[in-house]
């Protein structure tokens, strides 16, 4: 469904990526694991049209994607939930999740969508007058997340999710994500440094080292890989 | 106490004038974050427009509409051509474009229509008897004033409030990362912003000569006003900027009112003393928010 070939970025003279190529399977859930810095987060911002790439491909269902705007990439059916969340913190739960579906008008076809989400978040309906900087670090997650799905994405980017969740949250956080992916067939490509439950719930790991992928595998082959384990699965 | 509502009614009336114009400038300081105290000549610009329109035969409402459309293009293009280039580099930046926009403006306006001043209003919706209620009276003039002030206030409401567009629009202003995530198309929406501003100040622009005249400096002491209202008010609060603009207006009516006409333009002091004032109390002005945060 995605597949990137060689794709090389650099903030101003620095290299960020060098060649980083990975695929994700349709319907599947594919993790990104290193260390600060290692590329992750570029890698997600790239995909999701949010930095130039100097080289490379970006196929998307067959479609050259690199280079397209944001907001095109968003049409073609990626959307993308970033570190820190970036709600829309003095507005509205609803009116976040109402900018979410900006691309698909606001017809009959909204108030579906918005029920099928908050299916997902029940938490979140009965929030949706309050303004979302008051919302916890969870619901936050929930509402960036809900946000993308009103765009009705075929594949969603995340980066670090987990970021700044209690354990316990993180852990229900991925059992959503996973029921959601499966539920909806969306496909998932995630960032993630708490990265033992995101395999955990993952078919395939690309491990990145300062902007190249280092190893690919299914997530079982990574839990079973000592070296993988000690380096970044924290056991 | 029919002195007193007199100079309030009066006070009000020139108080929306202000507002209207600094609507404008909130308009484009949440579009782009550039304080834009060009704002003035462009509304200016605006007006020398509509003069040109009208005499050609142009009727008033028609030559209104075009002089509105054509701010809404020179906005847009603004923002397109200069205002993009230098974004995001430092605020000392923005502050030469907006000082560049003055001399652009200024400059353009002398070159085209010359150094006199036109004949230019009031028109007829301005023009007739004052309406009386009781003792206190609003002269016809006032009232158009006060009429299309609260329109405009009213349409742009519900433009940002009650529409898709207007939700992006504020979306935009709020955060322009989280808008690109969700697809909306940033640059056009920044555009836009610029382009409102500048056809909210063409309106005002349009009011203002309706009691003040029409030349080049037309707007420049109406613009300074327009300024401390939308930092009165908090620059990034549309509702805190037609306020500041109303306490303004208000304050510097009854100042004039009450003091001895020997000290002069003493209105003008009490104005600015009641802003310091009320931005010593509170430093982002009556709406503005301090940034929030939630970690």
């Amino acid at each position: 469904m995605l597949t990137l070939k060689d794709i090389h970025v650099s903030y101003g003279q620095a290299p960020a990526l060098h060649g980083v190529s990975l695929e994700v399977p349709e319907g599947h859930i594919v993790t990104l694991l290193g260390a600060n810095g290692s590329g992750k987060s570029t890698t997600i911002h790239a995909v999701a049209g949010l930095l130039p790439i100097q080289s490379g491909s970006i196929d998307f269902e067959g479609r050259e994607i690199a280079g397209l705007s944001t907001e095109a990439i968003v049409r073609l059916g990626i959307c993308a939930t970033l570190e820190g969340r970036q709600l829309f913190g003095e507005m509205t739960v609803l009116e976040n999740l109402r900018l979410g579906a900006y691309t698909q008008g606001e017809g009959k076809g909204f108030d579906e969508q918005l029920e099928r989400v908050l299916t997902y978040f029940p938490a979140l309906s009965e929030r949706l007058e309050l303004s979302s900087y008051l919302l916890s670090g969870g619901e936050q997650q929930m509402l960036a997340i809900g946000r993308a799905l009103m765009a009705r994405p075929r594949l969603l980017l995340m980066d670090e999710p987990s970021l700044g969740l209690a354990p316990l949250l993180a852990q229900e956080m991925f059992a959503g994500i996973m029921s959601l992916s499966k539920a909806e067939g969306i496909s998932v490509l995630l960032a993630e440094q708490a990265a033992d439950l995101a395999v955990g719930i993952s078919g395939y790991g690309y491990v990145l080292e300062v902007g190249k992928v280092v190893l690919g595998d299914t997530a079982r082959n990574l839990l079973d890989n000592e070296e993988v384990r000690s380096a970044y699965l924290g056991h | 106490m029919d002195l007193f509502l007199q100079q309030l009614i009066g006070g009000i009336a020139s108080g929306s004038m202000f507002a209207i114009l600094a609507l404008g400038i909130v308009l484009i300081y949440r579009s782009t974050g550039t304080l834009n105290f060009a704002q003035g000549q462009m509304a200016m610009f605006s007006m020398f427009v509509a003069w040109s329109a009208m005499s050609t035969g142009m009727g008033f409402w028609p030559a209104v509409l075009l002089t509105l459309l054509s701010a809404l293009a020179m906005g847009a293009l603004v923002e397109w051509l200069i205002v993009r280039r230098v974004e995001g580099t430092s605020d000392l930046n923005s502050l030469i474009v907006a000082m560049g926009l003055f001399l652009i403006f200024d400059g353009l306006a002398l070159y085209i229509w010359g150094p006199l001043p036109k004949s230019f209003g009031p028109f007829s919706f301005f023009s007739g008897g004052a309406s009386c209620v009781g003792g206190v009276c609003i002269g016809r003039l006032n009232l158009g004033i006060l009429v299309v002030s609260i329109v405009t206030t009213v349409l742009l409401y519900l433009l940002f409030q009650c529409t898709r567009f207007g939700l992006a629009l504020r979306a935009t202003a709020l955060n322009r990362l989280a808008s690109r995530l969700v697809g909306i198309p940033v640059g056009r929406m920044l555009s836009t912003g610029w382009g409102l501003g500048t056809a909210v100040g063409a309106i005002a622009g349009i009011l203002a000569a309706q009691s003040l005249g029409l030349d080049i400096r037309t707007m420049f002491f109406v613009v300074l006003f327009a300024l401390a209202a939308a930092v009165l008010g908090g620059l990034d609060s549309p509702v805190g900027a037609v306020v500041g603009g109303l306490i303004i207006g208000v304050v510097k009516n009854l100042a004039g009112t009450y003091t001895p006409s020997s000290v002069g333009s003493i209105d003008l002091a009490v104005a600015f003393a009641v802003i310091v004032l009320v931005l010593m109390v509170r430093p982002n002005g009556i709406f503005g928010r301090p940034v929030r945060m939630r970690v």
